[in-house]
């Protein structure tokens, strides 16, 4: 029976075999190896051994869990409330900016083609350079945000009238406000990533948008139909396969988003602060600089299978949209 | 088909043996070094620097690769564990102790004693190259580097005062306030009091390790098996510094910068004192084609002086620098040691290494040499390396160092820059010092458990140097 298998299908399996040997060498692998090195103290006193460390089976996991004084919780919790948020507020912004900019390039336009290659400038930028530029643009004083937002468009004034309270100094100069400390740390990183990705949405909705037939548009017109009920109950249900997959990534990417954060910071030389520090830049400290291979490799093993539920969530919530579009 | 496939494979095979060029020219060893970006152009600067042991070794082939300094320590650690890297490998002065416990460096004992003993170099620069609970010296010191308090001597001119006077806690912050309250204009530009990077940035630590110390605080107690962060002293000496923005000397402002940024201030003019290691001096010594600050205002008119000692009379300085070091898993060490002791005892190419860096000698005889008998920014720099001292060169220090404290401060930064104008967080602050130090001691008892009898060690070091 194999051999008539093998025989049958030689050339196909052929055709996959470097596709199944690059998946097992370029995931499965890494995955197992991930999960052996979270049940070993790989430490710097075991460094040397590697693989033959002590095996402690779910120590590490127990560490995180539930030893309140281990190392790795130190500013855990934060970490997870802030890339909770800043996966949230990301993949929102990413949407709502990508639809935005795609409605708008969608009509014809003199110079259409041109706007297109503009808008996708920010997406070329590595992200590692986004990370740098935006920690030069928040300063507070010296940094172009606040120098556009309150010496040139004067915010303050503008939004004192709707009672928007805002610090001034003992002689009445505004306290700017500081994006690369405390709360607004969060806003520092949420808004460079945004601007970095929402190119890639809108390429995504332009080209949902295209697939969208015009008639339908046109009959909702005859019927009466307003441009606002033909986007809410036309355009966006149809876009539901694509937002579905940008949410997909943007959730993938967003939690393991490390380069913005590692590099706005001091280039990893510094620590982005209560408000600042997502679970990757966390976990990177714990395995890499506190030399905790094994308790980061657990805490990995625990991300991924928290991923895969959120994953597996997305997909039921997403399923029929996915095989309708 | 098979025979297609040998014909093609040995053809490749043919290729690639013959296209293969030799390590180096034939009788010659290729010694290969690992060093860090040490001067304004790293690859070049450095192949300068051994050009003279090219030539007194003809047989000798050195490779010198330059790592970056993000990078660095990933691939030293794994050129440790892989036992595969370069003969010869610069370490940075705390990460010795680490390397060392991994049992990837060769003592160097009985080199040290061919080359005359530990006298011959200074003495914080030896502290890190035999790491406390080592019964070895595991690295040579190749070169040291302190942070003298740069200042504008035009600016303290106007300002009436003396350099010669500001020697306390007290006098420094008195100028401080005179600059700050004046607000003298020179050359276009106010002058800030001071300035000080805050959490973005490896020099936190460095920057508030001499008021720490000063007041009579540190880091860890004696014997290095504990905090001593959380002492009344060391607190003290840590609301010192911090006490500088509190009073504006350093705007808040500057907390969110690196050290990069505060430091193009004082070179634009902005500052009257700036603390910076001494490659400083380098670059505003030399012209702006060369990478220099060429005649700026700070250019022209600065100067170095020591930290101001505390009001108990203490005056300790931290002392950073590198270590060269010869890899257990070597195949030429022989060779390496030669191209070591070149490099570390050697007064004119010690003398050369310090002019083309700004980084200090650690051969105490170089010092002798009329480029530093003869500059008085030089002569603070030697008294400073004479008064100062290294972080204590226990293996868990990076860590210590690099995440917990540098996270811990990142918070304290964080409170003072959330606090408003005319209110000081000062109890918040005390609580973090204080959740450091109850940190810091957890850590270092986890290391203690899983290494047995090195508390033992490290305490039998403490009372033999006592």
């Amino acid at each position: 029976m194999r051999r008539d298998v093998w025989s049958a299908y030689k050339v196909p399996l052929l055709f996959v075999a470097p596709a199944v040997l690059g998946l097992l060498f370029l995931h499965v692998f890494p995955i197992v190896q991930g999960l052996v090195l979270s049940m070993l103290e790989s430490n710097k006193s075991t460094i040397e051994q590697y693989l033959h460390a002590p095996f402690v089976g779910f120590e590490n996991y127990k560490q995180i869990l539930f030893s309140s004084d281990s190392q790795i919780r130190q500013g855990l919790f934060d970490a997870i409330r802030n890339t909770i948020l800043y996966t949230v507020f990301v993949t929102g912004g990413t949407i709502l900016l990508g639809i935005g900019g795609a409605l708008l390039v969608h009509r014809n336009f003199k110079g259409r083609a041109v706007a297109r290659t503009l808008l996708l400038f920010s997406w070329i930028i590595p992200s590692y350079v986004v990370g740098m530029l935006w920690g030069f643009m928040w300063q507070q004083e010296e940094g172009i945000v606040n120098q556009l937002l309150f010496d040139r468009m004067h915010l303050d004034v503008m939004t004192s009238w709707i009672g928007v309270h805002w610090d001034y100094d003992a002689i009445g100069n505004l306290i700017k406000p500081r994006w690369l400390t405390g709360e607004n740390t969060l806003w520092a990183i949420v808004i460079p990533t945004v601007w970095r990705f929402w190119p890639f949405a809108m390429v995504m909705f332009l080209a949902g948008l295209s697939s969208i037939p015009k008639e339908i548009y046109e009959a909702a017109a005859m019927d009466g139909a307003k441009k606002s009920e033909q986007f809410f109950h036309i355009t966006l249900p149809l876009l539901r396969p694509v937002i579905a997959m940008i949410v997909l990534q943007g959730l993938i990417t967003n939690v393991y988003s490390f380069n913005i954060v590692s590099m706005m910071f001091g280039n990893g030389a510094g620590f982005p602060g209560k408000y600042g520090d997502l679970l990757m830049p966390n976990i990177f400290r714990n395995s890499f600089q506190m030399w905790n291979f094994g308790v980061g490799a657990a805490m990995s093993s625990m991300l991924m299978v928290v991923m895969m539920v959120v994953v597996m969530l997305w997909y039921r919530r997403f399923r029929e949209d996915l095989s309708n579009g | 088909m098979l025979s297609g496939f040998l014909r093609i494979a040995f053809c490749l095979g043919f290729f690639l043996l013959f296209s293969c060029a030799p390590d180096a020219p034939t009788g010659q060893t290729k010694v290969s070094i690992w060093v860090l970006p040490n001067f304004p152009d790293p690859q070049r600067d450095m192949e300068k620097l051994i050009k003279g042991f090219k030539l007194e070794h003809p047989g000798i082939e050195v490779e010198v690769t330059v790592l970056d300094w993000g990078s660095a320590w990933t691939k030293i650690t794994t050129a440790a564990t892989a036992k595969s890297g370069p003969d010869i490998l610069q370490l940075g002065s705390t990460w010795t102790a680490a390397v060392t416990e991994m049992g990837a460096l060769v003592s160097l004992d009985s080199v040290l004693q061919g080359m005359g003993g530990e006298d011959l170099f200074v003495e914080a620069g030896m502290e890190s190259a035999r790491p406390r609970a080592s019964d070895s010296v595991t690295s040579l010191p190749w070169f040291v580097d302190v942070r003298p308090l740069f200042y504008r001597k035009d600016v303290l001119a106007k300002m009436g005062v003396q350099p010669d006077s500001i020697r306390t806690w007290g006098q420094f912050s008195k100028v401080l306030t005179g600059i700050h309250n004046s607000k003298p204009v020179v050359e276009g530009n106010v002058i800030q009091a001071m300035g000080y990077p805050g959490k973005n940035d490896w020099n936190v630590i460095h920057n508030m390790a001499p008021w720490i110390w000063g007041a009579g605080g540190d880091f860890l107690d004696s014997t290095a098996t504990k905090s001593a962060i959380g002492r009344p002293e060391s607190i003290r000496g840590i609301l010192f510094y911090l006490g500088l923005v509190r009073q504006g000397f350093n705007e808040v402002r500057n907390l969110e910068k690196n050290t990069a940024q505060v430091s193009s201030d004082f070179d634009e003019g902005r500052l009257a004192f700036w603390l910076d290691a001494t490659t400083k001096s380098i670059y505003l010594d030399r012209p702006q084609f060369l990478g220099g600050t060429g005649k700026s205002a700070a250019a022209r008119n600065y100067a170095c002086m020591m930290p101001p000692t505390s009001p108990n009379g203490n005056s300790r300085y931290f002392v950073g620098g590198s270590n060269l070091a010869i890899f257990r898993f070597s195949k030429h060490k022989a060779e390496a040691m030669k191209l070591l002791e070149y490099l570390v005892a050697r007064p004119d190419v010690q003398l050369q290494m310090s002019r083309a860096s700004g980084f200090l000698p650690t051969l105490i005889q170089t010092y002798d040499m009329p480029y530093f008998r003869e500059n008085p920014n030089r002569q603070v720099f030697l008294r400073m390396v004479r008064q100062g001292q290294p972080y204590p060169s226990v293996h868990y220090w990076g860590e210590i160092e690099t995440t917990i404290l540098t996270r811990r401060f990142g918070n304290i930064f964080d409170l003072i820059t959330a606090t408003k104008p005319g209110e000081w967080p000062e109890t918040k602050i005390i609580e973090e010092i204080q959740a450091t130090d109850v940190e810091i001691s957890h850590y270092i008892q986890q290391q203690l458990d899983q290494a047995p009898g090195l508390r033992d060690r490290l305490v039998s070091w403490r009372r033999g140097h006592q």
